[in-house]
């Protein structure tokens, strides 16, 4: 081994020692400085190579690299330590709380209304809208809905002082469509609604439905019960099955009623749907030939469907909520399970 | 609608137990809202034959007996009962029977002597209101017989009736239902009518009938009885009223309800003494006019609504209450019996009006059957006759000037098949019309021609047809089709798409979702929210007048949401609310979609020291709209504003290319006073259609830059007034392509060191050229510049 070898391993063994003493960046800088600065120990005995045997080049050449290379670690490694606030032999205390980035909470109707307009759409149907306040004509008349049906009556419809009313469902939607535009029609309709009900457990002054509507050539009541199964299937499981009743509604002939099997107890009765296995979801039909003729459609060339369903039924029955009112309330509690 | 399963079974077999009927119904349309077994024995009440009877040593009116029960050995029980002599076979609740639910027969001693059970009077077993004695069974009941096999319990279901099935509101009507369901129309057992008419005296002859009002009264039907004995009903009949929840009253009464249950025809029966002239005039009340109803409530009419007179006044409001002045007592001898039809929207319209709903009335609004109302009159007539004792005057007064004609409905096999989405033969069609009591007209191969009876008033069109199809055939058996995928139009019609997103993107910013009620109190609508009482939009008959407004802003609402969470101890909140906002303001478009942030509470509840008791202030909710409007594209300059809803001073505007998008702030005092805020409240309001009017598509790529930046500071000493932004828009206002950013980083304010209102601030400088490294010495040049500038523009020391 060269003079010059054994000085580079020395410089090299300083250099980590200096290193280990070093407090703060400045030491490691002045550690730099010292021994890889342009004035530094090693640029010196870099200078020396050249009165080195030549035989012995190699190996000092590689010492050099070594050295060197073993200088640079040790100040990025020291560097790194310094950056860390911890020492080694100091762990922190894990079990402190975070410091926390709350991701909020999509309200549960809002939810089942995301859903629910998310399934129709992959089915394609498309969202449309109306103004919540309403004509008699688009919420009642064109619906076929009898001059003295008692839903028109002021103790369960909000009027106001123009004649206008706050729509009770969001049927109207599909008139304000039909008469803006000729068949094909497929949409479904989300929004808020309004029936004069005095707020309890299980009523609302407002609460929100969505509507859908299938307008074309040979629609049937078939395709009605194929759609609402597969919705059925897509927001409660596979497993779920939809039954149909026949019901009346002035706007649909047939008119059904449709349930769903009780998601609780899977059909063998529980609670939640009163022991019958099933539970009323909303009503549907095929769409009456008087609402085709309101709206300028031939009810002999074209047929249709149309659905409604209330959105708090269904948040509620999905997470098990007795009380309506805990939906409006807004309590953070509430809120955040979701 | 209420049926019992004993009553329905005196017109058709019912093949199911009553849950499998009430099921079976349910999916041919007729739903049921409960089922309850009425009239049920007891466990434990058996047969009992009475041997001895003695007196009891200790009291007058009881009796010890001893009663074969049919196990070894007779039991000894007292008894009070006027008839527990030897030999009477009588209902014994033996020890341990639970009678009336709660009333548990135990070993005991009556006045010192033991009993073993308990004979049993009528309404003790629950099987009616008598009490005069024990309850006398048959002779050859055999001793030990539980009584349950004696008396079959009778099970009534609740049916809920569509509003187009009048015809549902009766026994005979649902009967007719299960015969439909089952294929049994030929078995369907109407009752026989013998009707014993007296020859002599013709009921022309004792009355008569005036209809001035035909268009609410298209017929009405009178006969009279008389020499009629008001007393009990029979026991058949209390107990079938009973069991769908009618209180007996006397015989005659009785009958018509019982009529009108069996056949849905509403009837009255008035003490014909009473009636003035002997005579019945159907006109419109006299406005004013007034009638005092069998409830002993005087009510004031109108001309819209329909009265029953006799020669001189009112004696019944049409279809809806008879009147206390000609109410069937017991003195009454002599009967008028009215069935009638009155017009549907008119009843309605009165009931509603008076708010008097009756079992009459239910049924009148949605309409008779016009010739079920003389079968009705035939039939309550002998029953009044079999059970009242009358004498039936001959013939009936039959005021019916316009008969029914029936109608003619055609469908289409193939429409029929196409519409319900199934294969159905022609024969089944034909056979489900006939079960359910259509008249075939004719047929085709492709069509069919029926003829609906009278009771069926919903069947007008084909499709009334086809639902009856459908409905026979089993929506159950109907193979749902795969749904469809056809395009319902494009993604940019879609109104949803928006609010989803807004939606999503509050909620990833750390808010809970909140819904409040469109309605709220008008003085809140108009408290510091800028709105005055002219622009709000109120409904005419709002449920409260707490609730008269339909809101114009989300504010009061979500206020309120604060105040039930801060009511509650929840003092760390962050929320939103994205509704529909109503108004008649100067810029408002009558509805729009507004969004509601606040934020009240400390920073970092969950961690502790100093950190923890760090408190939300005015930049966090500032934060929360940049980052908001930053991830919708959306640029908008901030300056102070003035607001009610704010703290002046403590109120800013987000404002694009001049038009208002968002106005945030700390909630004023007068809308905070009482929530006992523990920190202050933060409040947003944007308007999520002014919003979406700026967000600009999305941008081209932009190079990422290929240089270095340079990074220059400059520090500066203003007056305390000056704002952030000056300093900011100073350098913009250079336009000098080089800067990429200004950012302020210090401020620092000493009135030691710096002097009263003043301020150092200190900003850095971000320099970059897209072409090359930028040398020291250019961006020394530059920021030279700068830096003169803001001395000179804003009058500020550098330091």
């Amino acid at each position: 081994m060269t003079d010059l070898e054994k000085q580079l391993l020395d410089a090299l063994e300083q250099a980590e020692q200096m290193l280990a003493d070093a407090a703060n960046n400045a030491d490691v800088e002045a550690c730099r400085i010292q021994f890889i600065g342009r004035k530094g120990v090693l640029p010196a005995l870099m200078k020396k190579m050249g009165d080195v045997a030549p035989e012995d080049r190699p190996a000092a050449g590689k010492t050099l690299n070594r050295v060197k290379q073993g200088i640079t670690q040790a100040l990025e490694s020291r560097e790194a330590e310094l950056r860390s606030v911890v020492a080694d032999d100091e762990a922190i205390d894990v079990t402190l709380p975070g410091r926390r980035r709350t991701i909020g909470s999509i309200h549960p109707v809002a939810r089942v209304m995301d859903d629910a307009v998310a399934i129709f759409r992959r089915m394609g149907f498309v969202v449309a809208d109306g103004p919540d306040l309403e004509t008699v004509h688009n919420n009642f008349d064109a619906l076929n809905t009898p001059a003295d049906h008692p839903s028109r009556d002021v103790q369960d419809t909000f009027y106001l002082e123009d004649g206008r009313l706050l729509r009770t469902q969001t049927s109207p939607v599909q008139i304000r469509v039909m008469e803006s535009q000729p068949p094909p029609v497929r949409i479904v309709c989300p929004g808020r609604c309004y029936r004069r009900d005095t707020p309890d457990a299980t009523h609302s002054m407002n609460f929100h439905q969505i509507e859908g509507l299938y307008v074309d050539r040979n629609v049937s009541l078939a395709d009605l019960k194929g759609v609402l199964s597969e919705f059925a299937r897509e927001l409660m499981g596979p497993d779920v099955k939809v039954r149909f009743r026949p019901h009346f509604f002035p706007f649909t002939e047939p008119s059904i009623e449709y349930d769903f099997s009780c998601i609780m107890c899977e059909g063998k009765g529980c609670s939640v749907c009163k022991n019958s296995g099933w539970l009323e979801i909303s009503g549907a039909g095929m769409v009456d030939p008087n609402v085709f003729r309101n709206v300028g459609y031939d009810p002999e060339v074209w047929t249709g469907y149309a659905f409604g369903m209330g959105i708090e039924r269904i948040a509620m029955i999905r997470h098990a909520i007795n009380d309506i009112r805990l939906l409006y309330e807004n309590d953070v509690r509430f809120l955040a399970q979701f | 609608m209420k049926t019992s399963i004993q009553w329905l079974k005196n017109y058709i077999d019912i093949p199911w137990e009553p849950r499998e009927l009430a099921e079976r119904l349910t999916l041919a349309g007729l739903e049921v809202e409960g089922i309850e077994e009425v009239g049920g024995v007891a466990k434990g009440v058996v047969v009992g034959e009475i041997l001895t009877r003695e007196s009891h040593p200790n009291a007058d009116k009881l009796s010890v007996c001893t009663v074969d029960i049919g196990e070894e050995g007779p039991l000894q029980i007292v008894c009070g009962a006027p008839n527990c002599d030897p030999g009477v076979k009588a209902p014994v609740a033996t020890i341990g029977t639970v009678l009336d639910e709660d009333f548990k027969i135990k070993k005991g001693k009556l006045r010192g002597v033991v009993s073993e059970g308990m004979l049993c009077a009528v309404d003790e077993l629950g099987l009616g209101d008598a009490h005069e004695g024990i309850l006398e069974l048959s002779a050859d009941a055999v001793p030990g017989t539980p009584l349950r096999a004696l008396y079959e319990a009778d099970v009534v279901i609740d049916w809920e009736v569509t509003p187009n099935r009048p015809d549902w509101l009766s026994h005979i009507g649902i009967a007719r239902e299960i015969a439909a369901v089952t294929g049994t129309l030929a078995n369907l057992r109407l009752p026989e009518i013998p009707l014993a008419e007296s020859a002599e005296t013709a009921v022309e002859t004792l009355t008569s009938v005036d209809v001035q009002a035909p268009d609410l009264c298209p017929r009405y039907t009178a006969r009279v009885i008389r020499n009629v004995k008001i007393g009990p009903s029979p026991e058949w009949m209390q107990t079938a009223l009973r069991a769908v929840g009618l209180r007996p009253i006397n015989n005659v009464v009785d009958i018509t309800n019982y009529v009108m249950l069996e056949c849905g025809q509403p009837l009255h029966a008035f003490d014909y003494d009473f009636l003035a002239g002997h005579r019945i005039v159907v006109r419109r009340a006299a406005d004013g006019e007034k009638i005092t109803t069998l409830d002993d409530t005087v009510i004031k009419l109108t001309a819209d609504n329909l009265l029953i007179c006799d020669a001189e006044r009112g004696v019944a409001l049409a279809g809806v209450m008879g009147g206390a002045n000609s109410e069937i007592g017991e003195n009454t001898t002599t009967v008028l019996l009215e069935s009638a039809v009155f017009d549907p929207s008119n009843i309605r319209a009165t009931s509603h009006k008076l708010g008097i709903s009756t079992d009459s009335s239910h049924r009148f609004e949605r309409g008779v059957d016009i010739e079920m109302c003389e079968f009705a009159s035939r039939r309550a007539a002998d029953l009044i006759r079999e059970l009242a004792g009358g004498e039936l005057a001959k013939g009936v007064i039959d005021a019916y000037a316009t008969p029914f004609a029936p109608r003619e409905v055609t469908a289409r096999f193939a429409r029929i098949n196409s519409l319900i989405g199934v294969d159905i033969p022609t024969a089944t069609v034909q056979t489900f019309f006939e079960q359910l009591g259509l008249e075939i007209a004719s047929a085709t191969d492709e069509t069919i021609t029926v003829v609906p009876p009278p009771f069926r008033g919903d069947l007008e069109r084909e499709v009334d047809l086809i639902e009856e199809v459908a409905r026979l055939y089993g929506l159950d058996n109907i193979e749902g089709s795969a749904a469809t995928a056809r395009l319902g139009g494009m993604r940019d019609d879609d109104t949803y798409y928006p609010i989803e997103e807004a939606r999503a993107q509050l909620r990833a910013l750390g808010l809970d979702e909140t819904m409040t009620y469109s309605f709220i109190n008008p003085e809140a609508a108009v408290n510091c929210t800028g709105f005055t009482d002219e622009q709000l939009i109120r409904p005419s008959n709002p449920l409260s007048s707490e609730l008269g407004t339909m809101r114009p802003t989300l504010i009061p609402g979500i206020l309120q949401s604060v105040a039930h969470n801060i009511a509650h101890n929840n003092d760390e909140l962050a929320f939103f609310e994205l509704g529909r906002v109503l108004a008649n303001a100067p810029g408002f478009p009558e509805e729009r979609d507004e969004v509601a942030i606040v934020m009240t509470g400390r920073a970092h509840p969950e961690r502790f020291g100093s950190e923890r008791e760090s408190e939300i202030d005015f930049y966090d909710i500032k934060g929360m709209l940049e980052c908001w409007l930053e991830a919708r594209r959306v640029t908008a300059e901030c300056a102070t504003a003035e607001h009610p809803a704010f703290h002046k001073g403590a109120c800013a505007a987000l404002t694009v290319g001049g038009v208002q998008v968002a106005v945030f702030g700390e909630v004023c005092a007068e809308l905070t006073t009482g929530l006992r805020l523990k920190h202050p409240l933060f409040l947003a309001v944007a308007q999520l259609d002014a919003l979406r009017a700026c967000e600009t598509a999305p941008m081209t790529y932009q190079a990422l830059p290929p240089f270095p930046a340079v990074v220059r500071d400059i520090a500066l000493l203003a007056s305390a007034s000056l704002p952030c932004q000056a300093v900011i828009d100073t350098v913009a206002d250079m336009k000098l392509p080089l800067i990429e950013r200004v950012d302020l980083f210090d401020i620092y304010e000493d009135e030691k060191t710096l002097g009263a209102g003043r301020k150092s601030m200190a900003y850095s400088i971000t320099y970059r050229d897209p072409r090359q490294t930028m040398t020291d010495k250019k961006v020394n040049k530059l920021h030279e510049r700068v830096r003169s500038t803001i001395q000179s523009k804003l009058g500020v020391e550098l330091r």
